[in-house]
């Protein structure tokens, strides 16, 4: 007689393909790199407060502009409140270990069945609870894993999952801060390792491979093939020096495990098992599209920027200003904590803050500045931070002036009331201005890097 | 910890301007809109080149 175990086994292995993962090299190598980048993910989101009950209490939790409410959501609390969410992340460590132990039995369906919830988990934080935690590199990491996961010809769809998001990365690099190389050369580090005066050969170096280059990976001419693969290598070697693990932890052993030794020509294949392979490689060309439909410069004003892979687009230096009117509880508290003189919250310093009266009423004054390229001057960031504040406050004022690769200050928002603002995650926002009527304030000094 | 640097200066004129540019930079700058063309131009014919590659390579079958 059949057990329920029998009963599910076939057609689980069916669905998901488990026999590639115990036939395919390649693929078994590849559930490795995912498991591990999962480690790396996790190891950072166990401290992290972004999406802990303290923070949604805090009125601080920054949400997806196409789910505000996330906060309703957070149910977890790390130290000093609680140990829920340390207790969540040992839990999946566990699920971590037993999938390693099953890889080494050989057991391909329990491991595969153990990185569903890691992958879900991941998922539900990265696109419904938090707009910031992740980095394309999570993007990257996702997208592999659900080749991986869920869609028959794994080892066909890796690949070229792998170089198409070469290839829609190359497109944000299609501007002055990359074709000028401006990105590097407004650094105050400059381009690491190489003369300054070579910049705009290797920025656009970069840009021929990822658009020509990176299909070279896919050839059946192995010379070709070598080619790509030591410059890819190379280039996430190169990379690290600024972007440091993270990054090159996602896509250097992806790249050496489907291009290396393993590598194989693999022909398109083309029957009804593709169709999700397929459906696949089309989501992720539409997750690349919002900022193609939304008005205005994407680097400028950074709506819809987080949709698909907008690493490294450009580098960014903002200032922002806010007043915030009729807080009393806040300006008795901040009243005799001055700047001093540039206190700094991770890529955020306070260059001065002022607090007085006017006509009987508190009005604390604040400039912030971020003079660091990696972090992006977001107005919806500074929007939701901002309204975490508007229940104690009458009104904020709240004026921000970006500058991109070293090129003007604009300010871009210039508002009364920020509390009364309201922001269309796949539409431009009219309270964010552009050039022409942002006026232009002045230039940056270089940029620092700090990652 | 402590910036080293100001973000602003109202008075001082780098960043993008031409002065703060290295040759290649100088030389390419008035060509910038021509080089964003261009490769907008060769990703759309890399694409169109990869999806016809695709189709004339492809292999029925399940398992290739």
């Amino acid at each position: 007689m059949r057990t329920l175990a029998d009963q599910v086994r076939e057609p689980y292995r069916a669905l998901f393909s488990i026999r590639e993962l115990e036939e395919n090299r390649t693929v078994q190598w590849m559930f490795g790199a995912m498991l591990f980048f999962f480690f790396l993910t996790f190891s950072k989101w166990i401290s992290s407060h972004a999406i802990t009950l303290q923070t949604a209490y805090n009125g601080t939790a920054l949400c997806w502009p196409y789910f505000q409410e996330c906060a309703q959501l957070y149910f977890l609390e790390t130290l000093p409140y609680g140990y829920s969410q340390s207790t969540l992340y040992m839990a999946l460590y566990g699920v971590m270990a037993a999938i390693v132990y099953a890889m080494w039995k050989r057991d391909w369906m329990l491991a595969h069945a153990l990185m569903l919830p890691l992958f879900l988990w991941k998922v539900f934080v990265v696109f419904v609870l938090h707009y910031t935690i992740a980095g394309p590199y999570d993007y990257y990491h996702l997208i592999l894993t659900a080749a991986l996961l869920f869609i028959p010809h794994k080892e066909y769809f890796l690949k070229l999952l792998f170089v198409l998001l070469y290839f829609l990365s190359a497109t944000t690099k299609f501007d002055a801060s990359w074709t000028l190389g401006t990105y590097f050369s407004t650094l105050q580090t400059g381009l690491p390792l190489f003369p300054d005066s070579l910049i705009p050969l290797f920025t656009n170096l970069v840009i021929f491979m990822q658009v020509v280059g990176a299909w070279f990976l896919l050839s059946s001419r192995m010379r070709l093939q070598r080619t790509a693969l030591v410059f890819f290598a190379a280039f996430h070697l190169y990379s690290g020096i600024l972007v440091y693990y993270h990054y090159p932890s996602i896509a250097l052993p992806a790249l050496l495990i489907l291009f290396g030794p393993l590598y194989r020509y693999t022909r398109p294949p083309c029957s009804r098992r593709v169709i999700a392979g397929w459906l696949l490689v089309f989501a992720v060309i539409l997750f690349e599209l919002p900022p193609a439909f939304i008005d205005g410069d994407r680097r400028l004003t950074l709506e819809g920027n987080r949709f698909g892979m907008f690493m490294f687009e450009a580098n960014h230096q903002c200032v922002i200003r806010t007043t915030e009117y009729g807080n009393d509880e806040r300006a008795r508290a901040v009243q005799n904590v001055t700047a001093a003189p540039r206190s700094c919250i991770s890529q955020r310093c306070l260059a001065s803050r002022r607090v007085f009266e006017e006509r009987g009423t508190p009005v604390i004054e604040e400039t912030w500045e971020i003079a660091a390229a990696w972090n992006r001057c977001d107005p919806y960031v500074e929007l939701k931070r901002i309204q975490g504040r508007c229940v104690e406050s009458d009104r904020i004022a709240l004026t921000l002036d970006h500058s991109v690769s070293g090129g003007p200050f604009y300010r871009i928002v210039d508002v009364e009331d920020a509390c009364v603002l309201t922001y269309d995650a796949f539409r431009h926002n009219d309270w964010i201005t552009m050039p022409p009527e942002a006026p232009v304030l002045g230039y940056p000094l270089k940029d620092e890097y700090r990652y | 910890m402590e910036a080293t640097t100001t973000v602003m200066q109202l008075t001082t004129l780098i960043g993008n301007d031409p002065a703060n540019l290295n040759a290649l930079q100088v030389a390419l700058a008035p060509y910038n809109d021509l080089l964003v063309a261009f490769w907008w131009a060769l990703w759309c014919t890399t694409a169109l080149y990869v999806v016809v590659y695709a189709w004339k390579n492809r292999v029925s079958g399940d398992f290739e």
